[in-house]
């Protein structure tokens, strides 16, 4: 190798090493608890016991409409948009932003008097029971109160208030410069060493091995998931500035380009007029036209409302169609009731398709079930892939080398492990203590989760003090198994619905949730009971120090 | 196994430089360079694409950045391109 290469794999194997390490814990937090948000909505139907049902409900928009101005809000010139939210408590949310600076004009005109209402053109973002149409929650903001929710926000560390979403982007960009570092320092040995497993030479070449060959399996993976990731919390960066230099400020503009149709986005005349066509008709009509079976989400926006230029938008998509871009769109001009623009599903223009389709390589909304198992399968493999990075990591480190700083090598690798190991029985906790709360408890969510952290915590702190890695290991399936067991059995005890009644009588969400886990555990329960020590210990470092538990583990 | 540490800079002013180039630098390098393609192709199909891809630019210019042996060199690499971008998107706004 010649000076120049040397210095390129050395300097790209330290920027691998230092940016991989550095972000492990938390990209593995992303991956493990995002692998399970993928079914976040069939664990939120387990959870609630919930009978699986495509039927679509209607919903009167007008009568939603005029619930939310008798509560006293202006709707004037407002973007307004409804939307039905199945889950365990079903509601239709209605959102629109603060009021725009023409309305809040006027309003001060009439009011000389007195201070304007700022409560009126505030912020709209209300629940409304899709039954009795009275509204049950104000300032409905992103509350988590589901499993599914919950570890679907934990994915990018929505619990962390402020900031924790910005993190889990910035983990997701260096995960992305980890991946071409990593491919550059590997990339002579791809093929040779693609089809090399040393299992019983060396740990280190073991774990070399694993993380290699299924870091490049995983490698397509891997990038769009980083790629995507960044996207969601960073795009920001790009935003800004092009809206100010390209866009003029206009943002509106901007939005129509990215994500045309999404939200109607006309701009008021200033002409307010009452006259206009009946919403309703125009939802049925819609919906007649995209057919209403297999719905996936119905959403309905109104902008400039109460003006002449009112736009109604409806946005139909049906993931079950297996195309990776199912959305579509109609938009009516109220006053007149007439077709504006319209999208046929499967069709796209070039704006409509392309940011769309990295939303659906995210959210692996376009292949049904099949397509997230494997999404599911390769989420664990990176799980793997991250693991096995620190496992190098640490064995690289254990020699005579490093022996001044063993102590902390190894407890550095005893606390990752135990963060990221620790997540999976956490997880399984978090399932079995749903069935097992009572359901009338005060705050019963807070409290669950409060366990779920202590959990993950109490796990992280037992792993310190173990610093035995492969107990930490086989502990973490040891619990997991059992939890993983447990969660049939406690919803089976709480609801009745065991696996062999859940299937027949149309629980099918309950009836898979719970023979996964059964799969899961009893998979783990083995493996733990079963699991030795692949490579036989090598003493290599004769002193004192060196006996530290890092070597009791190989 | 870990790197060699002869052939890794050795002051920690020239890592943090480095540190500084790979993730401010390139950031505004490779945001600057969008912003001219947006002007020349049309915002229409470039700014979709550029929400994409501006990370993996930023990235390119990243490793670029620890490629490239001297701190110096890179930000000289970094700054011009900010520069020369931002002269053609005055112009283009003129």
């Amino acid at each position: 190798m010649k000076n120049h290469n040397r210095r390129t794999y050395n300097v790209f194997f330290n920027t691998h090493t230092v940016s991989g390490i550095t972000i492990s814990v938390a990209l593995f937090v992303c991956f493990l608890a995002g692998a399970f948000a993928l079914f976040m909505d069939n664990i939120d139907n387990w959870e609630g016991n919930i009978k699986n049902s495509g039927h679509h409900r209607n919903i009167d928009y007008e009568r939603v409409l005029e619930v939310t101005k008798n509560e006293g809000y202006v709707l004037d010139d407002r973007t307004i948009s409804i939307r039905n939210v199945k889950g365990k408590e079903p509601y239709i949310s209605v959102f629109a932003n603060a009021a725009p600076k023409q309305v809040l004009d006027s309003i001060v005109v009439e009011e000389v008097s007195s201070e304007p209402n700022s409560f009126a053109t505030a912020n709209i973002s209300l629940r409304i029971d899709p039954n009795t149409y009275k509204i049950i929650k104000k300032d409905a903001d992103f509350t988590i109160e589901s499993v599914g929710n919950f570890l679907y926000q934990l994915h990018y560390f929505n619990q962390v208030p402020y900031f924790g979403f910005y993190v889990s982007a910035l983990v997701s960009l260096f995960f992305l410069f980890a991946i071409v570092t990593g491919t550059i320092v590997h990339w002579k040995k791809i093929i040779s060493n693609f089809f090399t497993f040393r299992l019983r030479s060396s740990l280190k070449n073991l774990w070399t091995d694993a993380h290699t060959a299924l870091g490049i399996i995983g490698l397509p993976f891997q990038f769009m998931y980083a790629l995507t990731g960044a996207f969601f919390g960073l795009s920001l960066l790009i935003f800004l500035p092009t809206v100010a230099l390209i866009y003029d400020s206009n943002q509106n503009a901007m939005v129509q380009d990215i994500f045309p149709g999404r939200i109607a986005n006309y701009e008021a005349l200033n002409v307010p007029t009452q006259q206009r066509s009946n919403i309703n008709n125009l939802v049925s009509a819609t919906l007649d036209h995209f057919g209403k079976d297999d719905l996936d989400n119905l959403n309905v926006s109104i902008s400039a409302y109460n003006d002449k230029n009112a736009h109604l938008s409806i946005n139909v998509s049906k993931h079950k169609l297996n195309n990776i871009n199912s959305m579509g769109y109609r938009t009516y001009r109220l006053s007149d009731g007439i077709l504006v623009e319209s999208k046929e599903i499967g069709k796209n223009t070039f704006n409509e398709g392309f940011l769309l389709t990295f939303f659906n390589l995210h959210f692996a909304s376009f292949g049904g079930y099949f397509l997230k198992i494997i999404y599911f399968v390769l989420a664990l493999i990176t799980c793997f892939v991250i693991l096995s990075g620190v496992m190098v990591w640490l064995e690289a480190r254990n020699s005579k080398k490093y022996a001044h700083k063993q102590r902390f090598i190894t407890n550095v690798g005893a606390i990752y492990l135990g963060a990221s190991l620790g997540l999976f029985p956490a997880i399984a906790l978090f399932f079995c203590i749903t069935k097992v709360f009572p359901l009338e408890m005060e705050n019963r969510f807070g409290h669950m989760s409060t366990v779920f952290f202590l959990f993950w915590l109490g796990y992280t702190v037992y792993a310190f003090f173990l610093k035995n890695f492969h107990k930490i290991n086989k502990h973490a399936l040891l619990l997991a198994g059992v939890f993983g067991i447990l969660i049939p059995i406690l919803n089976g005890l709480q609801s009745g619905l065991w696996p062999w009644k859940s299937l027949s009588q149309g629980y099918s969400d309950s009836f898979f949730v719970d023979v996964s886990w059964l799969f899961i555990g009893s998979i783990c329960l083995w493996v733990g009971l079963k699991v030795k020590r692949l490579v036989a210990h090598k003493k290599k470092n004769p002193k004192k120090h060196a006996q530290t538990k890092l070597d009791v583990a190989n | 196994m870990p790197a060699n540490r002869k052939y890794l800079l050795q002051t920690r002013l020239g890592r943090t430089s480095k540190v500084l180039a790979a993730i401010l630098g390139s950031l505004v390098a490779s945001i600057m360079v969008h912003l001219v393609l947006a002007f020349w192709i049309g915002r229409t199909y470039m700014v979709p694409i550029s929400m994409m891809t501006f990370l993996m630019l930023w990235i390119a210019f990243m490793v670029f950045v620890y490629w490239i042996k001297k701190p110096w060199k890179a930000w000289v690499l970094l700054l011009s391109i900010t520069v020369v971008c931002a002269g053609l998107v005055f112009l283009a706004k003129m």
